[in-house]
C-alpha cells in the first residue's frame, strides 16, 4: 500500500546537514546506483548555499518506505508520532 | 547512467589557453596499481609537472581527483585531492578537500580533472555531466568567495559543488586558498595557481550516478561500518560539537601553542574564552560532506567584524582558535570567528597567516624587524592588527603581503636571524608541536613531501598517554607487516619505522577518499578497505595488496618531489623543536619520546630518519627512492629516472 510521506514523516529541515545519505540509500534501493538525482527525496539549499537551511521534499514516486528516515543521522527525518 | 563500476572511468582535460576540452578513458589497471584517487593524482603529476616549472606558469597543471569510494555510501568518504606545484613552497603537493566536489565529480562521470594553460580573461569551468564549458567569469572576478559562490550556485542549482577563489587568489597571493562550497578548505597554496590561470572557479554537477561491481557485498560492509558508527559512545558528541569537543582535551595536553612557539596557551583561558560552552551559543547547525555520518562542518552566527550579523560556514571551527584565537591572542571567540571568516571570504590560508603574524610579532618584539619594515604598523597580537594584516594580505600589499607570500619568501626578506625563530618545514605550516607529543603525526611533518602537513589518520599519537599495546593493535588494523622492528614498546620504540608504514595506511585512506578526522577514519581497518575496494571496483585485492598499492603511490609522490630537488636535506625540524624549550605553566617541555621516558636529541632525530628511509627502502643518505625499490614496486618507468 502506498503511503504519503507527509503523513508518516516529520521533517525538520533545520537539522539537515546535507550528507545526502538519504538520497544515496534511496537511489541505491530503487535503481542500484548511487545517484542523488534519481532519489525520491530531494534535499535543496534554500536562500543560497547556507542561507536559510535546506528544503526537504519528496517526489510523487515516494512510497514512504522508511529507508531515508532509518538512515538520517542528524534528526532531520523522523517518524511522525501516530498516537 | 554510468557503465563503469567504482571508478567513474574518465579523465577530463581542459586547456585554458587553447580552450580545448577532451575526455579520455581512465586506465583503470594503471590507476589500481596506485589504488586510484590520490595515487593516480601522483602518477599524473609525475608525467605532467615538469621539474623547474614555475607554480604560476601556464604549464603547471592543477590535477583534481576524487577518492575511489567517493560518491558511494561508504561512510565519511568524500575526499577530493588537488596536486600542483605550490607557489609558496615549490614542492609538488597534494591538497585535500571535501564537501561534495569529489562526489559530484564522480556522479558527473569523472575521476580526475586536469586543468592547464592560462585564459586571457577571467573564466570558470562548468562541468555538468558530459556538458563541459569554459564560461565567462568577468561578472564575479573581484568578488569574495562567499559572493561568487552564491552567484554560481544560483546559476547551477541545488546539486552543484563550487570550488572558488577570492581576491587573494586573483592577486596571486602565494598562500591563497580555494574553498569548496564556501566552507571546505582546499589547498593552502592553490588559490594563486587558479588565479594565474584566470580561473575563478570550478563548478561541478553530476547526474550520471555511480555503480559498484558487487552491490550486495559492498552494502554488507557499508552497513557494518554504519552500525559501528551508530554504536560509537562518542557519537552524540560528534553530532553536537564535531571536532570542537576536543578543545578542552587539547588545551590541557598543550596543543595550543602561543607566543611564537615559546609557550603553551593557558588551559583555563582557552576553555573560558573559546570552549564548547561559548561555541554552542554561536553554532546554528552542522554541515556534512557527502555520506558523512559525523558532519562537523558548521554554520554559525557572526557577531563581530565587517560581516557581523551574517552567517559563516567553517570546515573546522577549531582552526579559528588554533590560529587567530591563540596565536594572535584574541579576546573572544567572536573575534576569532570574524578573523577566520574574513580570511575565508578573501580566500587566504588562515592558519598559515596567523602563524606568520605570531612569528612577525615575535621578531618585532626582539628588534629583528622594525616599524620601518612593517610600513609603519606597530605589530601586536590583537584583533585590530590581525584584521589589518588580513586586509593587506588579501590585497597583496604592504606588510601583510610579505607574510602571505609564505615562510620561504619572508625568511629571504628578513634574513637568518629571523629564520632561527621560524616554525616551518619545507615552507609548510605544522599543525602540532612534537615537544607536546612526539609521534607519527609530528615526525611525519618532517617527512611529508608536501611540507609540515601532518597526516593524522585518527590522531593516534596526538592523544597523550596511550600504551604500546594500543599501537600494536593499531598496526594490525592498519595492515602493517608482522615485524618486531615496528614495536613501539619502550625502550627502543622505533618511531621512524612505524611512521614508514603509517604513511602507507594514510595513503590507503587517501586513495579511497576516507576522511582523516578521527570520528571517521577510526571506523576503518585495512580489511574493511580491501573488502570495499574489491566490491566497488571488481578488482580483487587483499589488505596486503591494497597497502602495497598505497606504498607504490607514496613512492611515486616522493619520486616526483625528488625530481624537483627535494630529499633528506629538506626533511628537517625547526631548530626550536630540536633545541628549544616550550613553557607549559611552571614546566618546560623539550623534545622527548612519546612515552616521556627519554629526551630526543638532534642525533636521535637523525637516527629516526635513518630508520625511516631504511624501512622505506630509500637511499638513507638522500632520502630518495632507489631504483631497486621502484623496480620492486613495479614502477620500472619511473625507476629509469633514478640512479
Amino acid at each position: 500500500m502506498r503511503h504519503n510521506p507527509a503523513d508518516v514523516y516529520e521533517v525538520q529541515p533545520e537539522l539537515c546537514a546535507g550528507c545526502l545519505i538519504c538520497q544515496l540509500r534511496c537511489s541505491y534501493a530503487f535503481h542500484h546506483e548511487f545517484n542523488p538525482s534519481m532519489a525520491r527525496i530531494s534535499i535543496a539549499p534554500s536562500g543560497g548555499i547556507y542561507g536559510q537551511g535546506r528544503m526537504v521534499s519528496f517526489t510523487p514516486e515516494c512510497t514512504a518506505c522508511d529507508l531515508c528516515v532509518k538512515h538520517c543521522g542528524y534528526g532531520a527525518l523522523k517518524f511522525r508520532d501516530q498516537s | 547512467m554510468n557503465n563503469n563500476v567504482g571508478f567513474a572511468g574518465r579523465i577530463l582535460y581542459v586547456d585554458l589557453t587553447t580552450g580545448q576540452i577532451r575526455k579520455e578513458p581512465l586506465d583503470v589497471r594503471t590507476a589500481s596499481q596506485v589504488i586510484g584517487g590520490w595515487g593516480m593524482n601522483a602518477l599524473l603529476a609525475y608525467d605532467l609537472i615538469k621539474p623547474g616549472v614555475h607554480a604560476y606558469a601556464p604549464e603547471n597543471p592543477i590535477i583534481v581527483g576524487a577518492g575511489v569510494l567517493v560518491g558511494t555510501l561508504s561512510p565519511c568518504c568524500d575526499k577530493v585531492f588537488a596536486t600542483y606545484k605550490c607557489p609558496a613552497t615549490h614542492v609538488v603537493g597534494t591538497a585535500v578537500g571535501g564537501n561534495k566536489l569529489g562526489a559530484t565529480l564522480k556522479w558527473a562521470g569523472y575521476d580526475h580533472v586536469v586543468v592547464t594553460g592560462e585564459s586571457p580573461t577571467p573564466v570558470y569551468l562548468k562541468v555538468v555531466d558530459d556538458d563541459v564549458e569554459i564560461c565567462d567569469a568577468s561578472a564575479i572576478w573581484g568578488k569574495n568567495i562567499d559572493e561568487a559562490t552564491d552567484v554560481l550556485s544560483r546559476e547551477r542549482g541545488a546539486g552543484a559543488a563550487v570550488a572558488c577563489i577570492g581576491p587573494a587568489g586573483e592577486r596571486l597571493v602565494n598562500t591563497a586558498m580555494v574553498l569548496i562550497n564556501k566552507c571546505s578548505t582546499f589547498g593552502r597554496t592553490m588559490g594563486g595557481v587558479l588565479g594565474s590561470k584566470k580561473l575563478k572557479a570550478i563548478v561541478v554537477e553530476g547526474t550520471r550516478g555511480l555503480q559498484v561491481a558487487d552491490g550486495r557485498r559492498f552494502m554488507k560492509t557499508v552497513d557494518a561500518l554504519t552500525e559501528s558508527h551508530r554504536q560509537d559512545p562518542l557519537r552524540e558528541q560528534w553530532i553536537k560539537l564535531g571536532l570542537y569537543f576536543i578543545l578542552p582535551v587539547w588545551a590541557k595536553a598543550g596543543h595550543f601553542i602561543a607566543n611564537d612557539g615559546a609557550e603553551v596557551y593557558p588551559e583555563n583561558e582557552a576553555v573560558e574564552r573559546f570552549g564548547p560552552a561559548v561555541y554552542e551559543k554561536l553554532k546554528r547547525r552542522s554541515e556534512a560532506c557527502a555520506a558523512c555520518m559525523a558532519g562537523d562542518k558548521v554554520v554559525l552566527d557572526l557577531r563581530e567584524g565587517k560581516f557581523a550579523g551574517a552567517t559563516a560556514s567553517f570546515s573546522c571551527p577549531l582552526v579559528a582558535v588554533l590560529a587567530f584565537g591563540v596565536k594572535c591572542r584574541l579576546e573572544t571567540l567572536d573575534q576569532a570567528f570574524a578573523c577566520l571568516d574574513l580570511a575565508n571570504r578573501y580566500g587566504l590560508d588562515a592558519l598559515g597567516l596567523a602563524n606568520m603574524v605570531d612569528w612577525a610579532v615575535g621578531l618585532y618584539e626582539k628588534g629583528i624587524i622594525s616599524i620601518a619594515d612593517t610600513g609603519g604598523l606597530p605589530l601586536r597580537r590583537d584583533y585590530e592588527t590581525s584584521v589589518i594584516l588580513i586586509e593587506q594580505a588579501a590585497r597583496n600589499e604592504r606588510f601583510g603581503a610579505i607574510l602571505a607570500a609564505g615562510w620561504l619568501a619572508a625568511i629571504r626578506r628578513f634574513g637568518p636571524d629571523a629564520e632561527r625563530y621560524a616554525t616551518h618545514v619545507k615552507g609548510g605550516d605544522p599543525d602540532f608541536d612534537p615537544r607536546v607529543t612526539f609521534g607519527v603525526e609530528t615526525l611525519g611533518q618532517a617527512t611529508n613531501p608536501r611540507g609540515a602537513h601532518d597526516m593524522p589518520a585518527g590522531g593516534i599519537m596526538i592523544a597523550l598517554g596511550r600504551q604500546p599495546e594500543f599501537f600494536a593493535k593499531m598496526a594490525r588494523r592498519m595492515g602493517f607487516p608482522e615485524n618486531e622492528n615496528l614495536s613501539l614498546e619502550p625502550p627502543g620504540a622505533n618511531l621512524g619505522r612505524y611512521l614508514a608504514h603509517y604513511e602507507n595506511w594514510c595513503t590507503v585512506l587517501n586513495g579511497l577518499g576516507i576522511c582523516f578526522r578521527m570520528q571517521s577514519s577510526r571506523l576503518y581497518d585495512a580489511a574493511a578497505c580491501a573488502e570495499l575496494y574489491t566490491a566497488a571496483t571488481g578488482i580483487d585485492v587483499t589488505p596486503t595488496q591494497l597497502v602495497e598499492a598505497a606504498e607504490r603511490a607514496y613512492n611515486v609522490y616522493r619520486a616526483v618531489n625528488a625530481l624537483h630537488g627535494f630529499g633528506r636535506k629538506d626533511d628537517r625540524f625547526p631548530e626550536k623543536w630540536l633545541k628549544g624549550a616550550l613553557r607549559l605553566g611552571e614546566r618546560e617541555l623539550r623534545l622527548t619520546d612519546y612515552f616521556k621516558t627519554a629526551p630526543v636529541h638532534p642525533n636521535d632525530f637523525e637516527r629516526m630518519l635513518d630508520d625511516y628511509y631504511d624501512e622505506k627502502g630509500w637511499d638513507v643518505a638522500t632520502g630518495v627512492p632507489t631504483r631497486e625499490k621502484l623496480i620492486e614496486l613495479g614502477l620500472e618507468k619511473i625507476a629509469a629516472d633514478f640512479p
